[in-house]
């Protein structure tokens, strides 16, 4: 009942400010720019994506006037590149790193000459595309003066072939984009990202409840209500905590509207429910800590620097050396939940520290408000 | 008064803040229904004692028990006996009058049932009841002051302590205050901090000096008064004063004391009947002549001045 | 800092490809049947955790999810590749997982690294054969790669801009401060006008911020990084410094405390930048004159010792110019106003409207 009214209050005052409702807002578009950025940059990287949306014919590749018709162009072609034919090669170059990705000509010898813009954009997907078409080229010419069945130079020019047998096809999960790319920097970094988004800004947020009371001076008649430590910090706790969670179940059904869809969500809200215990429980502490809600603001600063190194980092770094720690990492443990439909139980045993940690800092929170130096009046 | 129970005991409380030692050894103890006021200059360690009897601080040393209940031991059972107006008793300004009040009475655990009662009873007392609905950043600050003592009576506390209730308001509003506190007093022992020396006068059974963290000297305010002066001061100014005239007064049996202040004369008398036989010294040369009694003034100044 | 991003650069140039993709490092496993071996050696163990399996356990695994994929080489590869046969591999995609075109990828990259490696080798053979044909290919590239660019020279760009984003809570709480510590009061009762506070406490901070860039500056010419023309360069920061400062200015008058202040200048910092970055970048992927209206343009052209026409520079000049003479004018226009100062605050339209000059002070509306 004491814990209710006071968190009732504290909720009251969070949706009353309006700048965190505000920037709740704003992260929607977070969201959405970021899901955005992730489809087109899979999409430039990727040969068979761009074809499949046609963008490809923009990658524009030079060539000298007398290959029109030739196999060369005919092999550049079938890449789905589009041709223009200049007078001659340095007309060509003129255009290089302007509208030309690549410029193909063939010398007199008969060496096939390509050159390639590196600071295209599509520079990737161009280099693979022309480097096909030219061993494409290259093999032909070869194998036409070397007399072989068809069936065999059919086997040299691909001599391994891949077939495909989808396993459990009606129960198919959609994603946005059939690409590896697009589902490692989704799940591997943009998904944890956005489902902890909330919990940085309540972490910001929070800071201010204690020292504000005191600036305001209000924190003496909180401290004179018969609750005991542990209540008064629950009830700061406890409002911000849910509203965290709703936004982060909130992205999560976001993610799955995308179409990126999230797995173990139960088990997804314990991770982030504890995590977000030790975020706001830092939040607190420092508030508790600190002398005014400037000296507060620079501190949070400093720790969510510090936590999204110590959360981000292992996302983006293969070590062979620090592997077993990274597995420990909440944020690999996210990934891994997130992606995969079935999750083996040893993963609690891997979400143990985080939950421990979570706890300590609630309890050395608790603890920190007891102590006198929290009351400095 | 010594047969009524004791309501709230302070033995051997001493505080410092670093090198600052804010509470020194502080004995006191205060009975059931009494008011007891705390008078002392800035930084005597009136607002640490009672931060102290108000579990917000610990105490270096020493005990305070209310109602037979120790700081140490049941620090909320004692936070839900008092009800304590801080001396920057700040509310939360978004909330209305009423709501505040609800709030507060549910932190402290008021039953459902009595919460709206209470609420329409303490805004009837502070006179607040047309101001109910609107929120208190739209107060003045004798309005937040009437608010913060009907928050501090929200769960009909049976101890209530004031720390400078008047301060910085309006003769007007401070009388008011005054009134309040009159109206609790008897059920209810109340502690009141001030520096206004009438204030404590007017309200209090008895008063402590405070100064350096230690009781300088505890009583009744007549009593207090009593001790430093005699009964009455009498101001007389002069034309021409002589060392002659001095010598003559001082020599008066009921003449306890004699200063110059501006080319006047305080003289110090046990009692009115005295005041002739000084004029008589004095004779035709009298200009004017004042009579004073001392006040908690006089007596806290020369108390501090020792 | 510096150090790190240092060999961080030094590591992309070295490894030919930029890879910013998140490491999923055990999240997918691939069950492979391979008893020739030429596959599994092949796959990266980075990307797919692979177990050596056979068709029945796989497939069970694979049906209860325990495993991502299952790969099957024929069992005779090794001969078949000797009789230049084709061979068929087969992958099973369980497509409940949304991994699985991770897998596919990486299976697909293996047997096309495979494939071309026999076609060049039977190629080799037929080539020693006949020996008729010149089939040399001569491949070049112009250019810096766009990813190695954008890590260079933005980052440069950045870093020596970074100074002037770190002081904007001097600004705050020398404006705000005095708001908030109640001491405004007696400064606007001291004989100043509101532009001799304003440009006094800016003066202060752009001293700051050119004192920082200069040490940062020689910091980054010690690390070793290529900084051509240093001395304009420096100009160019420093004079960047004015509208920043400006516009900090206006937040920091037109702000009530601390809180407000500090998200006002979250939100117009990620504006200043997007406004100094994104002509950056357009400019790396097609030159063009107008993106000099960024300074940071301008400067990363000049530390890479590009010769540039003085239009270039006086646009960059001139928006800075003006910049810096709209938003100092604003702050002290807002900062001479008793309502914002001391309050009731009036609403930003409302001011925006008055300000302008479309609307009366005090009109109703």
């Amino acid at each position: 009942m004491k814990l209710w009214a006071l968190s009732k209050k504290e909720a009251q005052d969070i949706l009353g400010n309006k700048i965190y409702l505000l920037v709740v807002l704003v992260q929607v578009f977070i969201i959405l720019g970021a899901f955005g950025l992730a489809v087109a940059s899979s999409v430039v990287s990727d040969p068979a994506l761009l074809d499949q949306y046609g963008i490809t014919s923009n990658i524009k590749v030079g060539m000298t006037q007398d290959l029109q018709g030739s196999q060369l162009a005919q092999d550049l072609e079938a890449q789905k590149l589009k041709l223009v034919y200049y007078n001659s090669t340095q007309q060509a170059n003129q255009f290089l790193g302007g509208q030309l990705a690549a410029v193909v000509t063939i010398s007199p010898p008969g060496e096939v000459q390509v050159q390639l813009d590196n600071a295209n954009v599509f520079y990737q997907v161009a280099s693979t595309k022309v480097r096909k078409a030219v061993n494409n080229f290259q093999t032909r010419r070869i194998l036409h003066y070397s007399g072989l069945t068809s069936e065999k130079i059919k086997a040299i020019q691909e001599p391994v072939t891949l077939k495909e047998v989808p396993v459990a096809e009606n129960e198919k999960v959609e994603i946005a984009l059939e690409s590896a790319y697009f589902v490692e920097i989704m799940y591997g970094f943009i998904m944890p990202f956005i489902l902890l988004l909330p919990f940085f800004l309540a972490s910001n947020i929070v800071t201010d409840s204690i020292v504000g009371e005191r600036e305001r001076k209000t924190f003496e008649i909180l401290l004179m209500v018969p609750l005991s430590s542990t209540m008064v910090v629950l009830g700061k706790i406890i409002p911000i905590l849910a509203f965290s969670l709703i936004q982060s179940v909130a992205w999560i059904l976001l993610l799955d509207l995308l179409q990126v869809p999230i797995f173990n969500t139960l088990l997804m809200v314990a991770v982030l429910f504890s995590m977000g215990l030790g975020f706001i429980g830092v939040g607190i502490l420092i508030s508790i800590l600190v002398d005014s809600t400037k000296e507060a603001n620079s501190a949070i600063t400093l720790v969510l620097v510090f936590a999204t190194f110590i959360l981000f980092v292992p996302l983006f770094i293969k070590s062979g050396m620090f592997q077993g720690v990274f597995n420990f990492i909440p944020t690999v443990l996210m990934v891994k939940i997130a992606s995969t439909p079935v999750i083996g139980l040893e993963i609690m045993l891997y979400l143990l520290p985080t939950i421990v940690i979570s706890i300590l800092v609630f309890l050395v929170t608790v603890r920190s408000f007891k102590h006198e130096r929290a009351i400095r009046l | 008064m010594s047969s009524r129970q004791v309501m709230i005991n302070i033995e051997g409380l001493s505080k410092s803040f670093g090198k600052i030692q804010a509470l020194d050894n502080l004995n006191l103890d205060i009975k059931k229904g009494e008011l007891l006021g705390i008078i002392g200059p800035n930084g005597a360690g009136k607002t640490t004692a009672i931060r102290i009897a108000c579990c917000i601080l610990q105490p270096d040393q020493g005990d305070i028990r209310v109602d037979g209940y120790s700081i140490h031991h049941d620090p909320l059972k004692i936070k839900s006996i008092i009800g304590y107006l801080p001396e920057e008793p700040n509310l939360y300004e978004r909330f209305k009058a009423r709501d505040l009040l609800k709030y507060f009475a549910e932190l402290y655990g008021v039953p459902t049932a009595d919460i709206n009662p209470r609420i329409d009873e303490l805004l009837e007392l502070v006179g607040m009841t047309h101001r109910a609905e609107d929120r208190i950043n739209t107060f003045s600050k004798g309005l937040r002051q009437r608010m913060g003592i009907a928050r501090a009576l929200v769960h009909d506390p049976d101890v209530i302590i004031f720390d400078e209730p008047t301060m910085g308001l309006d003769p007007a509003t401070s009388q008011k205050i005054r009134n309040f506190i009159h109206q609790l007093k008897g059920d209810k022992t109340m502690i009141l901090c001030t520096h206004y020396m009438d204030e404590a006068d007017q309200l209090c059974d008895r008063v402590a000096l405070l100064d350096q963290g230690r009781i300088r000297d505890i009583g009744t305010p007549d009593y207090l008064k009593s001790k430093i002066h005699g009964d009455v001061i009498l101001q007389i100014q002069v034309q021409d004063p002589q060392q002659s005239d001095q010598d003559a007064i001082t020599a008066l049996p009921s003449v306890e004391g004699l200063e110059v202040v501006g080319g006047k004369y305080h003289i110090s008398l046990k009692s009115r009947e005295e005041i002739s036989p000084v004029i008589d010294v004095l004779g035709r040369r009298v200009i004017s002549v004042n009579t004073k009694e001392p006040t908690l003034d006089d007596v806290f100044i020369s108390t501090v001045e020792d | 800092m510096i150090v790190v991003f240092n060999s961080f650069a030094a590591n992309l140039e070295a490894e030919k490809g930029l890879s910013i993709t998140p490491s999923l490092t055990g999240f997918a496993t691939l069950d492979v049947e391979d008893q020739g071996g030429l596959f599994s050696k092949r796959l990266n163990p980075e990307i797919l955790t692979i177990r050596n399996s056979t068709y029945e356990p796989a497939l069970a695994r694979l049906e209860k999810g325990l495993t991502n994929g299952f790969f099957v080489v024929p069992s005779d590869s090794v001969t078949l590749i000797q009789n230049n046969d084709s061979l068929a591999t087969v992958l099973y995609l369980d497509y409940r997982d949304p991994k699985r075109s991770v897998i596919r990828q990486e299976v697909n990259n293996t047997n096309q690294a495979l494939s071309s490696a026999l076609t060049s080798s039977y190629l080799e053979s037929i080539k020693s054969q006949n020996n008729t044909t010149n089939t040399g290919v001569n491949e070049k590239t112009s250019g810096e790669s766009l990813p190695l660019q954008i890590v260079r020279k933005v980052m440069l760009a950045v870093l020596l801009f970074l100074p002037l984003f770190l002081f904007g809570n001097l600004v705050i709480d020398s404006i705000v401060g005095e708001k908030e510590r109640k001491t405004g009061e007696i400064l606007m009762a001291m004989p100043f006008t509101s532009a001799d506070i304003i440009l006094g406490k800016s003066v202060a901070v752009v001293l700051t911020m050119a004192l920082q860039v200069a040490m940062w500056m020689i910091i980054l010419l010690g690390a070793g990084f290529p900084l051509k023309n240093a001395g304009i360069v420096y100009l160019t920061v420093v004079l960047t410094a004015l509208p920043i400062v400006g516009l900090t200015t206006i937040i920091a008058a037109y702000a009530k405390n601390y809180k407000e202040a500090g998200i006002g200048i979250s939100f117009s910092y990620i504006f200043i930048v997007g406004i100094l970055i994104v002509p950056l970048l357009g400019y790396l992927s097609r030159p063009s004159p107008a993106a000099n209206i960024s300074p940071m343009t301008l400067t990363m052209r000049l530390f890479s010792g590009e010769t540039i026409a003085p239009g270039d520079i006086l646009l960059s000049f001139a928006f800075i110019l003006i910049l810096s003479l709209i938003s100092y004018g604003i702050s002290i226009k807002l900062f001479s106003r008793d309502d914002v100062v001391f309050g009731p605050r009036p609403g930003i339209m409302r001011l925006t409207l008055e300000l302008m000059g479309l609307k009366k002070r005090g009109a109703l509306k």
